[in-house]
């Protein structure tokens, strides 16, 4: 079969198919492994350009870690925040805080550390690299809050147990982005890290401004001491209750209700009454109870018959009590005193000592009593004759206590009209009365006040009608009087601002852990958990920063030291047991909360903190030095050793009721660590 | 003169060299013999067509040779920038690891908890090194952070015989 011309020469364009074939195959293969490497080249400029900004986001986090830091620190020297941070912070802590140091809800600010300039100068291949920080949410906590009723907001309203504290809106939940952009080449890397933070105030809202709160009736043994004027008999020393501010002499009523404003209170809670018998001392002023106008008053005889002589006055001083005034021979004045508890005197000195007297507010059915030393005064002789505690039958009788002639006793008896009434005016005695009426001893009256060696003060009122009362507290309403006994039933805290805290019921089923909880920010199984997070490996110190909870018990037998900035609260659910010392800044509010267990202080270092144990009880060794505030429902203080020190010192950084104290106390509290996305 | 391979056989060839396999073919009878007056191919065309064949299947033996290298140069930056990268996270993310400063030194030198086993990076691969040069700076001054400028240098000889080399930094914050 013969074949046809087309068929002809098939084989050259065939062999040319096939070179063309391979060439495209060839060339397919080139572009393909050109693109490859294009694609390597890509990613390696993005690995690049990753890691640059990663670098740039741990510095930056580093930068924005060290603005929360400066915030969170309570030093008073370091506000306001936005002028005094340091110049590489100041832009950060400028753009996240408003004026008032609140922080700015929706800031936005671009990052630009000298470690990100070093970066786009340093770094070869980078094109450039920014930092963008953005704070978002702001959402108060009480809003989010599943039990609202703890908190009563604006309105206010009564809430049961007590607990109706107001909201602070300025509590809230954000969340801190940082946005780090940098490119390499063509390639774009955009790293992203975000925190969470949440603003809480660690003031406690209202124990705060109690340096000693006692929720229960007869929850502490106060008159234990065997007083003496011999100091070698005064075995056993009182707690001093140092309440901040001193008043080494008088001073004008308002200046002394403002400084009564400022102080830390005391409440001894319960309906039946506390009664206090002053501290003598051993007749040491480091000891004694004060105030007490322990210098001898003269005034005039302008009664009965005695009055005739011109050498003759009438004397009368206030003592602390001991034993040698009922018992010790010569000693008579209250020899004939009926009440035997009166002789032993008071564990605990609410106003500090004679030495340092700091006045305050005792708010319960609390009375002090004090020896009232009374009797004639010849000056011609320099001579004192007490009139010494009689009963009416012992009065009437021929034999007084003191040895006294009976001429003597008749002179007297005649003097006061054989009135045993008028007698009783002027002897000796053991006066109780409110402990606020204190007070009135640190008060200046001008010279009204000169006139009389007591302030009623019952007349306070009417004969100085401009006499200030409290600015921070009312009761049932009415502004609470700081000479007079502040009893409930409803009690409003204020501010210096005129800002109510707290009004509600009796303080005794007050409840604060139960309004604190709600602002919990981490929960930790123990304290080991909490302490390997929080400390701070430069200062070699823990940071709480915020609210925190504990799951068990917490038990010290090394010392907690503070960092700067590091205050907080510390909720534990079981007891506390500290074995050494607490170490915190002052201008740090360091508060332990035992919720349902006690609080044992088991060491003489000093503990630097508020502790808190209202279900529970808390312990005092024979020696110890709190330098915060105690608040528990009841108490056990062991016996001081003679002249130990125990001593109980207000940190006034406690209290709410100071506006400008209760704004440094707000932290910042890093919920999480920084999470990181990659775009 | 110009013979055909059929000279042997007498005849010569005056028609075009190309008569390709169809006319081969049609020189010869069903049973596959040469018949009579059929043409071979000239040696002329045979070159010519080496020749052809040369020209144009050189460039394909060079794209296919370049494209290999390329995909060998792109394992090789690939695996650069993965060893570099593994290395320089590894550094930056090690909490326990206390900086210090390091000049130019190559990886398996490192000791201590810059090892590379106990920061729990591989080794590189054969025919590469890779060396990490840590310098630290304070830009800001004493008062400002304190950082750390990190730099991975992975180095490889290509096919080629080439040295190559890839870089990559980064910023790390001083844990000290």
């Amino acid at each position: 079969m013969r074949k046809t011309s087309r068929s002809k020469g098939f084989i050259l364009p065939g062999a040319l198919l096939l070179i063309i074939v391979v060439l495209l195959l060839a060339m397919t293969r080139l572009y393909f492994s050109r693109e490859q490497l294009n694609q390597v080249n890509r990613i390696s400029d993005y690995e690049r350009s990753y890691q640059a900004a990663a670098g740039g986001i741990d510095v930056s986090k580093k930068a924005l870690d060290d603005a929360v830091k400066f915030i969170n620190d309570g030093d008073p020297a370091t506000f306001p925040k936005t002028k005094k941070a340091p110049e590489h912070l100041k832009y950060i802590v400028g753009g996240l805080l408003d004026d008032d140091g609140g922080l700015r809800q929706g800031a936005e600010f671009e990052l630009d550390t000298p470690l990100l300039e070093y970066i786009r100068r340093e770094f070869r291949e980078v094109g450039f690299i920014n930092a963008y920080v953005t704070l978002s949410g702001g959402k108060p906590i009480y809003l989010e809050s599943r039990n609202l009723e703890v908190f009563s907001a604006a309105a206010g309203a009564a809430v049961p147990d007590g607990a109706c504290q107001r909201a602070d809106g300025r509590e809230a939940n954000y969340v801190l982005s940082l946005n780090v952009k940098s490119k390499v080449g063509d390639s774009k890397c955009s790293v992203t890290a975000f925190i969470e933070l949440r603003n809480v105030n660690v003031t406690p809202s209202v124990i705060g401004k109690f340096v000693l709160f006692a929720k229960k009736k007869n929850s502490l043994k106060i008159n234990v001491l065997t007083d003496s004027t011999n100091p070698a008999n005064f075995k056993v020393t009182p707690v001093l209750v140092k309440n901040q501010g001193s008043a080494s002499e008088q001073m004008p009523p308002v200046k002394l209700r403002d400084l009564l404003d400022a102080q830390g209170w005391i409440f001894m809670g319960g309906d039946a009454q506390w009664s206090f018998n002053a501290t003598y001392g051993g007749g040491g002023k480091d000891f004694q109870d004060a105030p007490l106008r322990t210098d001898l008053y003269h005034y005039a005889i302008d009664d009965g018959t005695l009055s005739t002589s011109p050498s003759l006055n009438y004397y009368a001083a206030m003592k602390g009590i001991h034993s040698e005034l009922f018992d010790a021979p010569g000693g008579d004045s209250l020899k004939l005193h009926p009440d035997a508890g009166a002789r032993l005197n008071s564990a605990l000195n609410l106003f500090g000592s004679a030495s340092c007297v700091t006045p305050t507010v005792v708010i319960g059915r609390v009375t002090r009593s004090f020896a009232l030393l009374q009797g004639f005064y010849n000056s011609s002789v320099r001579k004192y004759a007490p009139l010494p505690y009689q009963t009416e039958a012992s009065f009437n009788s021929a034999s007084w206590p003191g040895n006294m002639s009976s001429s003597t006793v008749d002179a007297i008896k005649k003097h006061f009209s054989n009135d045993f009434k008028k007698y009783a005016l002027r002897m000796c005695d053991i006066i109780s009365e409110d402990y606020n009426s204190a007070n009135l001893l640190l008060a200046d009256f001008g010279k009204a006040g000169e006139k009389t060696f007591l302030i009623d003060p019952d007349t306070v009122s009417v004969v100085f009608p401009d006499f200030p009362d409290l600015s921070r507290m009312k009761v049932n309403s009415m502004p609470a009087k700081f000479y007079k006994a502040i009893v409930g039933p409803a009690y409003t805290l204020l501010d210096d601002r005129g800002r109510i805290l707290f009004n509600g019921d009796d303080f005794s089923r007050f409840y604060e852990p139960g309004f604190i909880l709600h602002k919990v920010g981490y929960q930790y199984k123990n304290f080991q958990d909490f302490s390997k997070k929080s400390v701070d490996a430069e200062k070699k110190a823990m940071r709480v920063s915020g609210i925190i909870k504990i799951g068990e018990g917490l038990e010290t037998d090394q010392p907690i030291k503070i960092a700067p900035g590091g205050g907080g609260i510390i909720i534990v659910d079981g007891d506390i047991v500290f074995r050494r010392g607490v170490y915190c800044p002052a201008s740090e509010p360091l508060t332990f909360v035992s919720l349902s267990g006690n609080i044992s202080v088991a060491t003489a270092e000093p503990v630097k903190a508020a502790l808190i144990a209202l279900s529970g009880r808390v312990s005092l060794p024979s020696s110890f030095n709190i330098d915060g505030l105690l608040a528990a429902r009841e108490f056990f203080l062991e016996d001081g050793q003679q002249r130990c020190s125990r001593a109980l010192t207000y940190n006034r950084i406690f209290d709410p009721t100071d506006f400008k104290n209760y704004s440094r106390n707000y932290k910042l509290m890093v919920r999480e660590d920084w999470q990181n996305y990659v775009e | 003169m110009k013979k055909s391979v059929s000279e042997k056989s007498g005849h010569t060839c005056s028609q075009a060299p190309f008569s390709g396999r169809a006319s081969r073919a049609s020189q010869r009878d069903g049973d596959g013999r040469r018949r009579p007056g059929a043409r071979g191919l000239t040696f002329t065309e045979v070159l010519i067509s080496v020749v052809i064949i040369s020209i144009t299947v050189t460039p394909v033996f060079l794209l296919f040779s370049t494209s290999r290298r390329t995909t060998m140069a792109a394992r090789d930056v690939s695996r650069a920038t993965s060893f570099a990268g593994s290395y320089i996270t590894a550094i930056a993310g090690a909490a326990n690891v206390r900086l210090r400063e390091v000049a130019k030194t190559e990886d398996l030198s490192m000791d201590g908890l810059m090892a590379l086993d106990k920061l729990g990076v591989e080794k590189v691969h054969k025919g590469f090194r890779r060396f990490l040069e840590l310098k630290k700076i304070a830009p800001d001054g004493e008062s400002g952070s304190k950082a750390y400028h990190a730099r991975v240098t992975v180095e490889w000889t290509a096919a080629s015989g080439k040295t190559n080399s890839y870089s990559m930094e980064r910023l790390l914050n001083a844990k000290d």
